[in-house]
């Protein structure tokens, strides 16, 4: 009996031990945002495949790290973020007790479909920025053929044979349409149309107002970068956050908003936001090194394009494009060699002109043109770049759910979020050898060339 | 009609601000996006804002961050005129210079601005969504009856009703008939 009984729970220690090699549906990544992201085992196939694995090796702030040394971080690690930011929203706004308005509780599916969307919303929030060039956003316009963009290709990497087969062997299948809609959003996945409910997961992953991508961009960019400015209580943001009903447009549209105790964590991240495009993203040197690499690009890259073929994407990233600069700033012969030695020996353009909110009172609008323009002619086209981004909006309108149950604009709620100033760029540089010459220039005409 | 420069398409919205609200609307950004939209088709134009149905119905992200750019330069502020709501937008006084250096490059557009803000004066939120997403509808669908065009908003938004949706494009196909009649010698 004493014998069986020891011989029994072996066998039951071996069989646990076997079980658990087997069956093992969750596994970690370390992180130092978020100290641990888990997925599960068929979500690791996603992870494991040659798109995502690119990931590991595109920079998530371009040649930044020129700038801010610490700033070599990639869009694997933020990828994987996102799809944690995102998964913790959803539970926290399709829990029972912080559905509150009839035409919200419309929209959210019975508990099968909720857990079928949820594993849309990780998926997609995993591969929403699989698309990307090369050092991330750079010059993307000028470096695709017309009509593309990173989110084309995201779209074109989901919808891949590849990707296809993963979708289908994941437990539920998942449709890549889904996928492609949350991934990026009702702007860039149309002629594909989004339902309200849809429009809200996409919200959840890359909303401009309250978005995971938004969310840990700022955080894990704030760490790497080594400035202290995007942090901001993302903690209690993520429990305030909840679907709401716009009546403050007399509309019942559902759309992500927060609880008003949130509020404060939500100027957090505008701020934080604020401070981050001044300081970090929209860094003038920074800026340049952008311009550079796209000059240098457009030089190197065959027919001054990337490819749109999928298999040459993933044979394409930072590495193949940092030897490709090594070599040309070794060679004195090659065609690229000036290019490269711009950012391999870091002799980058230096700003001279940047606009002033003044400078638009002689009715041009965008002062910085007018100036390069002018610049060219005197200087020659070579030694002048110009550098212009379009304000973006930076004053986010959602629903705030009241103490009182009602539902206002968080812009009638936060005087700090009514205020928030939208940030562009208007930058003139020049060559450095002629900076002195260029300045004395820009004084002795910028009243006549833009009318003041 | 011809491309609008960026500073002549700053004019126009100022242009569609002041006609929404000297006839008393709200004019939000829902306002100015709604009205944008049936003009850009009513006039046969391309601005370069490219339509989705997003927050309210066709929506365009090009718009808004032209709208940003335009408060960022100063052309147009918010104002907060009720409690608990959503800010209108309006143009300062910079943007009434900028309105009028450019009046004569959007001249053309005055009847559809004047159409527009005659039919969405009075019009909330709720109205605009409506019968923008209809236009919208029927934009995409125009061979099909009126009724399916209702079933297709409905589904698209679904807190809509099939009723609402069913006299919103009933709207929509008059003023277009409307539209039509009075506008056919200026966009001919």
């Amino acid at each position: 009996m004493r014998e069986g009984g020891v011989q029994f729970w072996i066998v039951i220690v071996f069989r646990r031990s076997s079980l658990r090699g087997a069956m093992k549906h969750s596994h970690e990544f370390r992180d130092p945002v978020h100290t641990f992201i888990s997925v599960r085992t068929d979500e690791r196939k996603v992870i494991d495949s040659r798109p995502f694995q690119r990931l590991r090796h595109i920079h998530q702030l371009a040649l930044s790290y020129l700038v801010y040394p610490g700033a070599t971080h990639k869009r694997f690690e933020h990828s994987l973020g996102v799809m944690d930011i995102a998964s913790r929203i959803f539970d926290i706004v399709t829990e029972n007790d912080h559905v509150h308005h009839d035409s919200v509780r419309n929209i959210i599916p019975d508990a099968h479909a909720k857990s079928y969307w949820k594993s849309v919303l990780r998926m997609a929030a995993l591969c929403h920025d699989i698309g990307h060039l090369p050092f991330s956003h750079a010059a993307e316009r000028e470096l695709l053929p017309e009509g593309y963009d990173h989110e084309r290709l995201t779209k074109d990497l989901i919808y891949s044979n590849e990707m296809e087969e993963i979708w289908s062997s994941m437990t539920p299948p998942l449709k890549s349409d889904h996928i492609v809609k949350l991934a990026i959003g009702p702007k860039k996945a149309s002629p594909l149309e989004l339902s309200t409910w849809e429009t809200v997961l996409s919200e959840i992953i890359v909303g401009d107002a309250l978005g995971a991508d938004r969310m840990d961009y700022l955080l894990r960019d704030s760490y790497h970068a080594g400035v202290s400015y995007g942090t901001f209580d993302h903690h209690r943001l993520i429990n305030t956050l909840r679907i709401l009903p716009t009546t403050y447009e007399e509309s019942d549209q559902p759309a992500l908003g927060l609880e008003a105790g949130g509020l404060e964590s939500s100027e957090g991240l505008m701020i934080g936001r604020h401070f981050m495009y001044k300081q970090v993203y929209l860094h003038h040197i920074r800026r340049v090194y952008d311009i550079h690499l796209k000059d240098f690009l457009l030089a190197w890259l065959p027919t001054g394009k990337f490819s749109i073929k999928l298999e040459k994407h993933l044979n394409i990233s930072d590495v193949e494009v940092l030897t490709a600069i090594r070599k040309a700033y070794e060679s004195q012969t090659s065609e690229q060699h000036t290019l490269a030695c711009r950012i391999q020996s870091r002799e980058h353009f230096r700003r001279f002109y940047e606009a002033a909110p003044s400078d638009v009172e002689g009715g041009k609008l965008q002062p910085g043109k007018a100036i390069a323009q002018a610049a060219e002619k005197k200087f020659g086209a070579g030694l002048i770049r110009y550098d212009y981004i379009q304000p973006k909006a930076a004053a986010p309108i959602f629903p705030v759910l009241v103490f009182d149950g009602s539902v206002e604009s968080s812009l009638q709620r936060s005087q700090i979020l009514a205020r928030m100033p939208e940030i562009g760029v208007d930058n003139v540089y020049c060559d450095k050898s002629i900076r002195l010459e260029a300045i004395s220039w820009r004084d002795e005409n910028k009243k006549s060339i833009l009318g003041l | 009609m011809p491309p609008l420069s960026y500073s002549s398409r700053c004019a126009l919205v100022v242009k569609l601000a002041k006609n929404l609200r000297a006839r008393g609307s709200w004019c939000g950004e829902t306002h100015l996006q709604k009205a944008m939209y049936i003009l850009q088709d009513l006039s046969k134009s391309n601005f370069g804002y490219k339509y989705v149905i997003y927050k309210h119905g066709p929506y365009s992200f090009e718009l808004n961050n032209e709208l940003a750019a335009m408060r960022s330069a100063n052309i147009l502020e918010f104002q907060f005129p009720k409690e608990g709501y959503g800010p209108s937008i309006v143009a300062t006084k910079f943007g009434e210079r900028v309105y009028e250096v450019n009046e004569e490059n959007i001249r053309a557009y005055a009847p559809v601005v004047e159409f527009l803000a005659n039919w969405f004066a009075t019009s909330d939120v709720r109205h605009l969504e409506k019968v923008a997403t209809a236009y919208f509808v029927t934009l995409k669908n125009p061979r099909i009856p009126a009724s399916e065009r209702a079933k297709k908003l409905n589904s698209l938004k679904p807190h809509v009703d099939i009723l609402s949706a069913e006299e919103a494009v009933r709207i929509v196909d008059e003023k277009r008939v409307q539209a039509r009649d009075q506008l056919k010698e200026i966009f001919a």
